[in-house]
């Protein structure tokens, strides 16, 4: 494939129409800083693939800014001439097959056009294609740097990626190193996970202890209560029954004080009525006294006599004492004996009265012999209703929220299922990413291998005619001839690893293309090579243009330097 | 001198709040400061009474700590003379062993009790409310209020029907229709389950007051309590904002996004200390666009009371295929996930692509 035509207008520096025609073999695009040579490259660029709008700002003309127009005409290895043509301010693109009667257009609609392009051009990504088919001045100064090794290798594998400095390989590191450190993430999760399980498994414990120990508490107080209400009659009853005990005594004491008393009345009544009697019968002791004398005076009859007159008198002295207290004085005692009687028969009655109350009250002493056994159950609930209490109290203050923690628990939960779906995520990356390598490398080394001997061969004058590539690590060597043996490249010479790169850059972009023979474009790339190199490089691209056209890019005047070296010169003011 | 009340509802005290995650407390205890700011406006507003139309508590037997929050409010409004009328709702149903039941609640609290429409009335304002049980009925059938002077105003948790409501799943509880509102000789009807503010525009004004707090996504930007005042025999109804938090949902298409920093546009302009944000990311944006949730909820987390990212982006259709590795990488991912009929696993595969292209870009 090849560039003929690129036209420009509104676009960076060229405000005008400004049409730039190539040539098989080197074109060189000269002029100083500033003069709008990088503009041209991404005109080539603008045209093939559509730019966004972030893209194609910065190309937007500040002096021509109703207009923003490329176009590149191209001839397909099959020798077709197409134009691809983008009007950027109207968002129009054109595809059109030029014949020798004239232009047809293909289509004008980007979903149509994109297949053409990929086909005529090898790629569809303006970044992969800018990889392929670029050699940039940044490249080949790392190619010149002693102290980097392994570049070769480096950047063909950047080109094998499909973008600038990128490596799959190291790509694959990374997001392996992702995965393990998020494993490591989530084996801490899962830690906290694990205490925030026991945690909740404590705080649950705890609810149940709680749940159970107020269940607890409740029936230690139902029971108290019982109890203390059992308690409360029991010794209401025992107040009954002591004072109808008190009042039985009482009742008990009265009567026998009316006892005492009545024995006394009677007595003195007794008394009272022996006194009359006493008194009536004087006359039987004076007759057995004058009976007595009477017959002491008979003699013999006076032993009978005598202890009868002795009797009489006896009588009569006994009788004489009884009455030492008047007969008046006992009716006076028998009275208020009468009147105390009468007293306490009112104060029995009062009693009986009281008594009367009780009656009811029919208790024995057994019936309280529990008293003592419930007066002490009772304390003893007491103490342990207030023991319950305030290890609730405490323990309701220091539980968790099961709720609160499982919230918590959830959360973690939530983070590890996240990161173990990041985990298998970037696990299938890796995978596909390793098997595309693999794929990639498999498919290719062999064939750079092949393709690279007759490149090699002409660009190093066949010193070098074969050169190997390690699939998996994709180090390159080189069959030295002086030696029969493949050696490494970073072991060559300056000049001979520049040969071997352009040949290598030569072979990848029309491989990787689709083995269409896309033109390399050079940016500026040996901006810092001193004379020699310069000249042994020079003449490896002459060599290579015979086999692709050829861009180059440079301030530097090649032209005049080397005779015959530019198909087409343009420079640009 | 007229009747004012406020109206509000559902404020599911006590509701676990499972998409907030680690939030989800605090915003337990945001939903109690709402009805404590409740109070304070009855008090700021000397209003007569404070309507509660149903679901005041999440669940019918609430933590006890809870309730007492509850009562101490309340007392609060007692102290003020104001009465409070509530209906349970279908969370806090009217039942053995629920808070209605198990708690005594201070003497200006009026908890409606009976299975019918049942009248309660206090100086120039009359209530009508009914108990929620586990009992679906049509309240309103066949109801006619009684005549009087006092402002006739109805209490009632259920979904209205024939209403178009699609947002509301829950329409078969105790179905009110707009026939049986403009026939029930109200002059108001205060409404609950719903939880956005909503005005039945029936002939008798009827409003659901929504959820004085965010509980959802669903429940997005303001909440509102209603002032609802009467005097010369009309009705006027105040909405005013209450919330603490704001629920928002942002859908945002990707789609011709370059950079992260279009979602970074989004994700300041909603910022705030109250905000609750879910943004789900949609579209097919290119595989040059590259976005790390993890460091937008690292950098923006503290910014939203709460936020979230949900990833809802898709790989675009015409990826390019090519010779290079990351060409055959692209290819094989999409041939993968064309085969993947599980839609979780082929966003996980969709996930892969974009992650293998970000690291083989440097991107990642």
């Amino acid at each position: 494939m090849e560039f003929i035509k690129l036209e420009l207008e509104g676009f960076g520096k060229f405000a005008k129409k400004k049409t730039i025609n190539f040539k098989k073999g080197i074109n060189f695009i000269g002029g100083f800083n500033e003069a709008g040579k990088s503009t041209i490259l991404e005109a080539i660029m603008a045209s093939i693939f559509k730019f966004n709008k972030r893209e194609i700002e910065p190309f937007f003309c500040w002096n021509n800014h109703h207009i923003c127009k490329v176009a590149l005409t191209y001839k397909t290895d099959k020798g077709e001439i197409f134009r691809i043509a983008s009007d950027y301010k109207n968002n129009r693109r054109r595809l059109e097959k030029i014949t020798k009667s004239g232009s047809k257009e293909i289509s004008s609609i980007d979903k149509n056009i994109n297949p053409y392009l990929k086909e005529h051009f090898g790629f569809d990504d303006k970044k992969v294609f800018e990889n392929t088919a670029f050699i940039r001045q940044s490249q080949i100064a790392i190619l010149g740097d002693r102290t980097i090794k392994n570049k070769i290798k480096d950047m063909i594998e950047e080109v094998f990626a499909g973008r600038a400095k990128a490596s799959a390989t190291k790509a694959i590191q990374k997001i392996k190193k992702y995965s393990k450190d998020a494993s490591k993430k989530i084996e801490k999760l899962k830690e906290e996970k694990l205490e925030f399980e026991e945690r909740l498994q404590h705080a649950q414990d705890i609810k149940a202890n709680l749940s159970r120990d107020s269940a607890k508490f409740e029936k230690v107080s139902k029971k108290l209560e019982e109890k203390q209400r059992k308690l409360e009659k029991l010794e209401k009853n025992k107040k009954l029954f002591n004072e109808k005990q008190d009042l039985l005594k009482d009742r008990e004491i009265v009567d026998d004080k009316i006892k005492n008393i009545d024995e006394l009345i009677e007595t003195y009544t007794k008394e009272k009525e022996e006194k009359s009697t006493v008194k009536q019968n004087k006359t039987l002791p004076i007759i057995l006294i004058i009976a007595g004398a009477l017959l002491s005076f008979i003699g013999i009859g006076a032993i009978v006599g005598i202890p009868l007159i002795i009797y009489g008198i006896y009588k009569l002295v006994k009788k004489s004492e009884i009455h030492e207290r008047p007969k008046s004085d006992i009716t006076g005692k028998i009275a208020k004996y009468r009147s105390k009687k009468k007293e306490l028969i009112n104060q029995k009655a009062v009693l009986e009265e009281q008594l009367r109350k009780y009656k009811l009250v029919n208790f024995t002493i057994d019936d309280f012999d529990e008293l003592n056994d419930l007066k002490e159950e009772v304390e003893k609930l007491k103490s342990k209703k207030i023991e319950l209490q305030t290890s609730l109290k405490t323990t309701t203050s220091l539980v968790e929220s099961p709720e609160e923690i499982k919230e918590k628990l959830d959360a973690v939960k939530e983070k590890i299922k996240e990161l173990d779906i990041k985990i298998q995520e970037h696990n299938l990356a890796s995978k596909f990413l390793e098997m595309a390598e693999t794929l990639v490398h498999h498919k290719f080394t062999p064939a750079v291998e092949k393709d690279s001997k007759p490149i090699l061969k002409l660009v190093t004058n066949e010193h070098y005619n074969e050169l190997k590539i390690d699939e998996e690590t994709l180090d390159i060597y080189v069959k030295a001839p002086e030696i029969k043996k493949f050696i490494n490249v970073s072991m060559l010479s300056q000049g001979a690893r520049d040969q071997i790169y352009f040949t290598l850059r030569t072979v990848m972009v029309n491989l990787l293309s689709g083995n269409l023979n896309i033109p390399l474009i050079l940016d500026d790339p040996f901006h810092n090579f001193d004379e020699v190199r310069l000249k042994k490089t020079i003449n490896v691209i002459k060599k290579l243009s015979k086999e692709k056209q050829i861009i180059l890019i440079s301030h530097r005047p090649y032209h005049n330097e080397f005779k015959n070296f530019a198909a087409n010169i343009i420079e640009l003011k | 001198m007229g009747i004012k009340f406020i109206q509000t509802s559902d404020l599911h005290l006590g509701m676990t709040f499972k998409s907030l995650g680690d939030k989800s407390k605090l915003h337990r205890l945001d939903c109690q400061n709402t009805f404590s700011k409740i109070i304070d406006l009855c008090i700021k507003e000397k209003v007569n009474a404070l309507l509660i139309g149903g679901d005041l508590f999440d669940i019918a037997e609430p933590p006890k700590s809870l309730v007492k929050f509850v009562i101490n409010e309340l007392e609060r409004l007692e102290k003020e003379n104001v009465k409070v009328f509530i209906v349970s709702g279908n969370h806090d149903p009217y039942k053995k062993g629920s808070v209605w039941l198990e708690y005594k609640f201070p003497k200006n609290v009026i908890i409606f009790d009976s299975l019918e429409l049942e009248p309660k009335r206090i100086d120039g304002l009359t209530v009508y409310g009914l108990a929620y049980t586990n009992d679906t009925k049509q309240p309103l059938k066949n109801f006619k209020a009684e005549k009087e002077d006092n402002f006739k105003v109805g209490l009632i948790h259920g979904s209205t029907t024939n209403i178009n409501w699609e947002e509301e799943p829950e329409a078969g509880y105790r179905p009110i229709t707009k026939e049986d509102i403009n026939k029930s000789g109200l002059d108001y009807i205060a409404l609950g389950h719903f939880h956005d503010l909503l005005d039945l525009k029936t002939k008798i004004p009827c409003y659901y007051s929504g959820t004085p707090e965010g509980l959802t996504f669903k429940n997005g930007g303001d909440r509102f309590v209603l002032l609802v005042s009467y005097s010369n025999k009309k009705v006027n109804i105040k909405p005013i904002r209450i919330n603490e938090r704001e629920f928002h949902t942002v859908e945002l298409d990707c789609t011709n996004f370059e950079t992260e920093q279009e979602i970074k546009k989004v994700l300041e302009k909603h910022k705030g200390e109250n905000k609750i944000l879910r943004l789900v990311l949609k579209g097919s944006p290119s595989l040059d666009f590259t976005f790390d949730i993890d460091m937008l909820m690292r950098e923006y987390e503290s910014k939203y009371f709460f936020l979230k990212i949900v990833d809802n982006i898709h790989v675009p259709e015409d990826l390019t295929e090519d010779e290079t590795i990351r060409g055959t990488f692209i290819k094989l991912m999409k041939a993968e996930i064309k085969k993947e009929k599980d839609k979780e696993k082929r966003k996980r595969l969709e996930n892969a692509l974009r992650i293998g292209i970000g690291y083989l870009d440097k991107r990642l």
